[in-house]
């Protein structure tokens, strides 16, 4: 482990004999910055598909070859075709939409319901915050997909009942964890400084508490987005989301399910759509957390 | 080793710095922290390092530890019983660890807290000693005792959230002996506790070096209790040692303006001043240091000498500090001064010196 | 008398779980004392003491178990509304001891002064940037930094902004917790020092809440020293600290770092 290095700082008066350890190279360091590059970039092209499908799509996403179900890969086909003989490339990119969309729907409601609330339980402290906790614990307690059945059984099977059902779930979760970081922020004397000139709650939730834990909520939202994602596709594998002629990419897999045996690539694309949208989200959020923490002091 | 920092005393060496010099990466570059250290403890002393933030002080304890970030550079020598550190390889600095303890300042940070004390004790000796449970256990209770805490057989099954601050760092110095090592690190492990409990820590690691031939360093930034209970004090600035003395002559007589800024600048229990004299500016880390000596900006005794390069230390009584006027002392250089009374540190330090003679 | 203080108590009860039972923990108990206009008072303890929790109970951060609190000769509510709170805010301001922790990490110093100007009301809206201004000038920050965010500041100059913050409530008394305990030794100093000017400037009266004896013989005129809650000896700073007549207060002094004598110490 000598190594001589020509890159110490001028300032430093170099010994005449110098040894040094290094544990990582250059390269590992730099591969964090690089991994959420990729995703970010990745994270857009999936965007960027949806928005022009009918213009990328080669073939309609509903048009039908029956005489070719389960086909493999071919020039005509890149991705193969499905159990009606459609195009999976197609599919694929038109299903990027209501795959999209739908977490889009869910974490949007869950944040305009779920933020409010976790403040009210945040402030309020007493009776209000137990209330609101229980209300949350009561849906926690319930499977989310066990409930989302239940709900989608009231409300008839289709993409909106899904939505709705996930919506449900969802709103506790961002609940709990605005609920949590307010309350971290609560302890913090800034807060102190504020009651003590006599700012209202609500002032200094909105204007002090609530910038502070942006990061956090953030992050987290990300994060919700690619968990409602699956279990928006869970719901769809189960049949009880987006029905035909919609696509997205779980309704993709139920069908391609049933003949993996003749073709997997049904199975394969879709799934790793799936993981192209969720890893690259997971590595965002984290960045997002992490982003000039970095920035420590020296003694 | 001879020299300033060298022990005094023909007790055996067991930690010594040789031109110990540290950098970590900020910002994709190498940048300096800590400067060509020359520091030896010897056994059974207790030597302070005494700096404020950006001194370097906690750096050089993590250099010791091998407690660094994976990318940080380090030269020059550490050895340990005249075994450099840095040079080891990773089986064998794994063997002399146990040989270092450390103990920091807020022990709740480094004691797990859902382990009971004995597990915490015990781990240490099953692990690096190959204690039976039964056997580890017996020790740790006879370390409790050594620590100074009661009833350890009671204690013993508690938990950490059970204890207050300054039992459990008491703990932690437990845990630190319980490998026996030969050099203890204690960086501000005081800082966080009530002056009473303070006075008892610091009177238990009195004890310890004396009984046991232990090498304590002490990392402070409180030059009063360096003071009052160190051998020798070494004061480190912007990376560098810049002043050590040994005895109580760094609070009677010091010589690096500094050190004179750091002892003028607190309020003293015994009497009240109108204005406390304070050195403007603020303290710096190694990297931002300028050409020359690193105070030179704030020193209000500068002149020329101190600007091309980073003075020497220069022998004076009891010591040696890097100024090129360390010869002068306090009185000299207030007389010469051309700073008013209010920024005058040399002048508070000689005024101070004279009423306690 | 600025501030009196009458048999002021605070029982905490801990709760273990929801539904668990209660443990009282007194960590006040009848604590009783006075501070007169631009007069400074040092409450001194160790962890534990209590003293913290009197400080927040007299700027309305805590509610007191039993005990009075007046201010100007008029008792403060013990639950005060937004309206008490406020009126309170301009009589007493309260320094903290973690100055990157006291200001909102988003918000610039110059604003966050600006908004407890505009809170009062203490200045018309046109003069606002101009009393901040002033207030920075006061306390020894350039202009330019009240643009700056908390963690762009040193510590020592975090803890001015925070001085400056409140001193725009134009208060009688600053409340003051451990004010340089989280600072170098430097900037302690340098803090110590423009807290006596605007002492002097501003007219201030002064309760510091510290651990450091030293601090309370350079601050303090008067001083009140409490143990597990309870006030164990009071009076001025010289009686106090050169005459300790209580067994616990000589002992504080004869821990600190200057007296302690270690047997058979250093050559």
């Amino acid at each position: 482990m000598t190594t001589t290095n020509s890159g110490l700082d001028v300032l430093l008066e170099p010994a005449e004999d110098v040894r040094h350890k290094r544990y990582g190279s250059r390269l590992l360091r730099a591969l964090p910055k690089v991994v959420v590059g990729v995703s970010i970039v990745v994270l857009v092209a999936i965007v960027l598909c949806a928005i022009f499908a009918p213009l990328l799509a080669p073939y309609s996403p509903n048009a039908p070859d029956l005489l070719n179900p389960y086909a493999a890969p071919s020039a005509a086909h890149l991705f193969g075709q499905d159990s009606a003989g459609r195009d999976i490339l197609s599919r694929l990119l038109f299903g990027a939409r209501l795959s999209l969309l739908g977490p889009t729907i869910v974490i949007l409601i869950a944040f305009a319901v779920g933020v409010p609330l976790g403040f009210a339980a945040a402030y309020s402290g007493g009776w209000a915050d137990i209330a609101i906790s229980r209300v949350f614990d009561l849906i926690f307690a319930f499977p989310a997909l066990l409930l989302a059945i239940v709900i989608v059984a009231t409300f008839g099977t289709s993409f909106y009942s899904a939505v709705f059902a996930v919506t449900v779930t969802y709103i506790p979760l961002m609940g709990r964890v605005v609920r949590s970081a307010c309350l971290v922020e609560r302890q913090k004397p800034y807060v102190e400084a504020c009651r003590l000139q006599g700012y209202g709650s609500w002032r200094i939730l909105l204007l002090h508490v609530a910038p502070n834990i942006g990061r956090i909520l953030v992050s987290q939202t990300t994060l919700y987005f690619a968990y409602a994602l699956l279990d928006l596709a869970a719901l769809s594998f189960l049949g009880l989301g987006a029905q035909p002629p919609q696509i997205d990419w779980g309704s993709m897999l139920e069908n391609a399910n049933q003949g993996v045996f003749q073709s997997a690539t049904g199975v394969i694309f879709p799934a790793v759509a799936i993981i192209l949208l969720v890893v690259p989200l997971n590595f965002v959020a984290d960045w997002i957390l992490e982003y000039n923490r970095g920035r420590g002091e020296f003694r | 080793m001879t020299g300033p920092t060298a022990s005094n005393d023909p007790r055996e060496v067991v930690l010594a710095l040789k031109r110990v010099s540290t950098s970590l990466r900020v910002g994709g570059r190498l940048r300096p922290v800590v400067i060509d250290v020359d520091l030896e403890v010897g056994a059974g002393e207790i030597v302070g390092l005494v700096g404020e933030s950006g001194s370097g002080k906690s750096m050089t304890a993590r250099t010791i530890a091998d407690a660094l970030p994976p990318d940080a550079a380090v030269s020059g020598e550490v050895l340990l019983h005249g075994e450099n550190l840095l040079a080891m390889n990773r089986r064998r600095r794994r063997e002399v660890q146990p040989s270092i303890g450390m103990i920091f300042q807020d022990p709740r940070a480094f004691i797990d807290p859902l382990w009971r004390v004995e597990d915490h004790l015990t781990e240490g000796l099953r692990v690096h000693r190959g204690l039976s449970r039964t056997e580890a256990r017996a020790r740790a209770i006879e370390l409790l005792n050594t620590v100074g805490i009661d009833q350890p057989e009671r204690r013993i099954h508690q938990y950490p959230g059970e204890m207050s601050g300054g039992m459990l760092q008491r703990v932690m110095i437990a845990g630190a002996l319980s490998v026996e090592p030969a050099v203890l690190l204690a960086d501000e492990a005081t800082t966080a506790l009530d002056v009473t409990t303070q006075a008892g820590i610091v009177r238990l690691l009195d004890r310890l070096r004396r009984e046991r031939g232990l090498a304590v360093l002490f990392i402070t930034h409180d030059l009063a209790l360096a003071n009052a209970i160190c051998d020798r004090v070494c004061v480190m600035y912007a990376g560098r040692i810049v002043e050590v003395r040994g005895g109580k002559r760094i609070f009677d007589d010091p010589r690096h303006p500094y050190t004179m800024g750091l002892l003028a600048a607190r309020p003293k229990v015994d009497s009240r001043s109108q204005r406390l004299p304070v050195i403007q500016g603020t303290p710096i880390n190694a990297m931002d240091a300028p050409q020359g000596c690193p105070f030179h900006p704030r020193c209000p005794y500068v002149l020329p000498e101190c600007l091309p390069q980073v003075p020497p230390m220069i022998p004076v009584e009891g010591g040696a500090a890097r100024c090129v006027r360390a010869e002068e002392g306090a009185a000299r250089l207030s007389a010469s001064s051309h700073v008013g009374e209010q920024t005058d540190v040399a002048l508070a330090v000689s005024e101070e010196g004279s009423e306690c003679s | 008398m600025l501030l009196e203080v009458k048999n002021l108590s605070k029982t905490f009860q801990l709760r273990s779980g929801f539904l668990g039972r209660a443990t009282p923990l007194q960590a006040v108990s009848d604590v009783s004392f006075a501070v007169h206009p631009h007069g400074s008072v040092a409450i001194v303890g160790e962890t534990g003491s209590g003293k913290s929790t009197v400080a927040r109970m007299i700027v309305g951060l805590e509610t007191p178990t039993t005990g009075e609190i007046c201010i100007d000769g008029r008792q403060l509510s013990v639950k005060p509304n937004l309206k008490q709170r406020r009126e309170r805010a301009r009589q007493m301001q309260m320094v903290f001891q973690n100055p990157f922790l006291s200001l909102d990490a988003r918000q610039p110093v110059g604003k966050a002064i600006a908004e407890v100007i505009a809170h009062h009301g203490t200045v018309e809206k046109s003069k606002i940037d101009a009393r901040v201004a002033e207030l920075l000038d006061a306390v020894g920050l350039a202009e330019r930094l009240g643009m700056s965010r908390p963690r762009q500041l040193s510590g020592g100059q975090c803890q001015r902004a925070a001085i400056a913050r409140a001193l725009a409530a134009e208060p009688e008394m600053l409340v003051l917790d451990e004010p340089v305990s989280a600072l170098d030794v430097s900037t302690q100093a340098q803090i110590l020092n423009l807290l006596a000017d605007l002492r002097d400037q501003f007219g201030v009266g002064v309760l510091m809440i510290s651990h450091d004896l030293a601090l309370v013989r350079h601050i303090s005129d008067d001083v009140v020293v409490m143990h597990r809650g309870r006030v164990v000896e009071a009076g001025t700073v010289q009686d106090v600290l050169d005459s300790p007549r209580e067994a616990y207060t000589q002992q504080l002094l004869a821990a600190i770092p200057e007296r302690l004598s270690l047997s058979g110490a250093n050559n």
